[in-house]
Formats: structure tokens, sequence, C-alpha cells
């Protein structure tokens, strides 16, 4: 994330993890050779997921897994699909941050 | 022969070079500063192009690079203040600066405006020495521009030999592996640095980081070629009212 001339620029996130303005240069490949498929999540879209994770699993994820978990509200799948989602980290760090939506 | 080569062919002893942040204190300083520090007696100056994450850097050129990049200093900005630099200032002008203002700007179009507007050489701490060799070098030197690598303590002695192979113009020795701005006892580093002299490198040496008056610049005058003066220059620049009577006075403490 930069501006025009190059300058960094300070980005926000909920998720400390995600609070950076970079991208690791094999993500940045696979997005430049079409190879995977890259969707954003809102700070509310992330907690809303994890919420619905919390309810539905009785598992708290990490802010981070939880904007991963909110691209499924956005994308359609058959039955007949496997579906696999990195919960990446546990959310027990961010009760703090959830405590503020509940 | 570069004009930077030229400064070194003429002088052997106690080149002094001041560091200055394009845009500090105010965009319209630049030019104003070189030709002051030309007139002062300064034989070399490198020139700050301002980064928003300047990591080689220390809280005082931070903070100068911050307050240059809030005044609107840009690389594009900087070439057309450096319009009028030549002919009538003969002072080398070194770039320093970080590689992604630079990509974004464009290699190859900032190397070409750059040795348009007279620069003389670059300074690139976050340009590794292999991509150097395979990406940009023959770009760098396409536009007849020098290359000043940094070695530190830790640097070994093949990669010494290595980085003084490819650059022009000077090696710059950082005095210790840690950022710009920091106190440090020169006696430590005088060992470091005779080590390099004994190395007989094809460039010049100049001596940065912690080089901050009279006393630390002769000091380490006996060591090397000469030595850069960075954040004690800008800081000398910080609240003032006429920087360019400041520089001058700032460079007359060290030469005098």
């Amino acid at each position: 994330m930069q501006t025009d001339d190059g300058q960094v620029v300070e980005p926000h996130s909920i998720s400390a993890g995600l609070d950076y303005p970079g991208i690791g240069p094999m993500h940045a490949h696979l997005f430049k050779t079409g190879r995977a498929k890259f969707l954003s999540a809102t700070d509310q879209e992330a907690v809303d997921a994890a919420f619905q994770l919390a309810k539905l699993e009785g598992i708290i994820p990490a802010l981070e897994s939880a904007h991963a978990l909110a691209a499924l509200n956005k994308m359609s799948f058959t039955e007949k699909e496997n579906v696999v989602v990195c919960l990446s980290g546990r959310g027990d760090k961010d009760l703090a941050t959830y405590m503020k939506f509940i | 022969m570069s004009r930077i080569q030229t400064v070194f062919e003429k002088k052997k002893n106690a080149v002094l070079n001041i560091y200055l942040t394009a845009g500090y204190p105010k965009l319209g300083d630049t030019l104003p500063l070189i030709k002051a520090l030309e007139g002062a007696g300064t034989d070399l100056v490198e020139l700050g192009m301002p980064y928003s994450d300047p990591l080689a850097d220390g809280p005082v050129i931070q903070q100068s690079s911050s307050v240059a990049i809030a005044n609107g200093m840009s690389i594009a900005t900087l070439f057309q203040q450096l319009e009028t630099l030549r002919p009538q200032c003969k002072l080398p002008v070194v770039l320093m600066g970080y590689m992604n203002p630079v990509m974004q700007y464009g290699f190859e179009a900032f190397c070409s405006d750059a040795a348009r507007v007279g620069v003389d050489g670059l300074i690139l701490p976050d340009l590794p020495e292999y991509e150097f060799e395979t990406q940009y070098g023959h770009i760098i030197r396409q536009y007849g521009l020098d290359i000043i690598f940094l070695v530190t303590p830790e640097t070994s002695e093949e990669r010494v030999r290595k980085l003084d192979s490819l650059s022009t113009g000077f090696i710059y020795a950082v005095s210790s592996s840690s950022t710009t701005g920091t106190d440090k006892d020169m006696t430590a580093v005088s060992a470091y640095l005779d080590k390099l002299q004994s190395m007989q490198l094809k460039n010049p040496v100049l001596v940065g980081f912690g080089i901050k008056d009279k006393a630390t610049f002769n000091q380490a005058s006996q060591h090397a070629n000469g030595a850069i003066i960075g954040s004690a220059f800008v800081k000398a620049l910080e609240n003032s009212t006429d920087p360019e009577a400041d520089a001058v006075k700032f460079v007359q403490s060290v030469l005098r």
C-alpha cells in the first residue's frame, strides 16, 4: 500500500496481524499469475464471521482467520464441493477486541 | 572521469561529504543549501530522497524525512528543483534513497532524469548486490552514474572486495552496523577502518554514521579518505530561521 510517489501508507485493520501495508512475494506472485483469487473483508464482516463460527462450532477464531471465514459468505458452493478454511490462529488473544462488539 | 572521482583525484584526505534531506527544513531549501555547502568548502553532497520507511536512518534523519514528505517533497519535485543545479554549481551530488520510491518512479526514468539534471552517483542501501548485478547495474552505468555500496565491520573481506569491484566513486564505510545518528566511540572502529585501508581497495573510503563534529571528522580522516556527516548537520538545521547561514556555520565549525 503506497502513494503514487512510493511512500508507504499507514494501514488499518482490526487485526494486528493484518495491520501491515505489505504483502509477501509468494502471494504477489499467485495474484499476478492468476493462480489464486483474493477477496477482502471489512472489520465488521470479520467480526460477524467470528461470532458465527463461535455460535455454530464453539470455536473462537483469531481475528486474522476471521477474515478468511468472512469470505465464505461472499462465495457460493455446490453441495458436492469440499471447502477447506485455514483457521490459522486462535481468538483468545483477541477477546478484548471481540468484547467491544458484543 | 566522473565529478566524484575528480574530487578524490585532487584530494586524498579529509574529504568532507555532507548529507542533507531534500525538502528539509523547507521544500525550497534544497538547492540554496547545496550552493551554500559548496561555498563553505564541502567536497561532496549526499542528498537524501525522503522515504516513509527509511530503514538505515536514525531518528534525526527519519524526522527530517517525515517533515520533507509533509512539505511535499517527492522524486519528481526534487528533479524539478535540480533542473538549475548545473552548470553553476560544481559540487558532486550523490542521491541517497530507498528502492520503493525509485521503482515507483521507474528505475530507468529515475537514472535518466538523475543524470540529466547533473546528479553524479547513487546510494541505494536496500538494493542488494545480486539484484544490482543482474537487473539494475547496467542501467545505472548506462547513464554514467556512480554507484556507492556500503560496508560494515561485519562485512567479510571477500564481500568487501566484491562491493569494491562493483562500486565507482567511493566506498561508504558504515562505522557501526546500526542506523545513522548514533554515538559511537571512534577508537572502537579505527581498527576496522585501518583494515580497510590495508586492503588497498580501488575506491576511496568515506566513513559514515557517528561523525558529528571537527573532532570525530578529523579522527575518521586519519583512518580513511574522509567522512560523511548526516544527522548532526540535519540537527543543526532544525528550527533554523536561516538554514543557509547555519549550514555554512556548521561546515566551518568542522573544517576550521
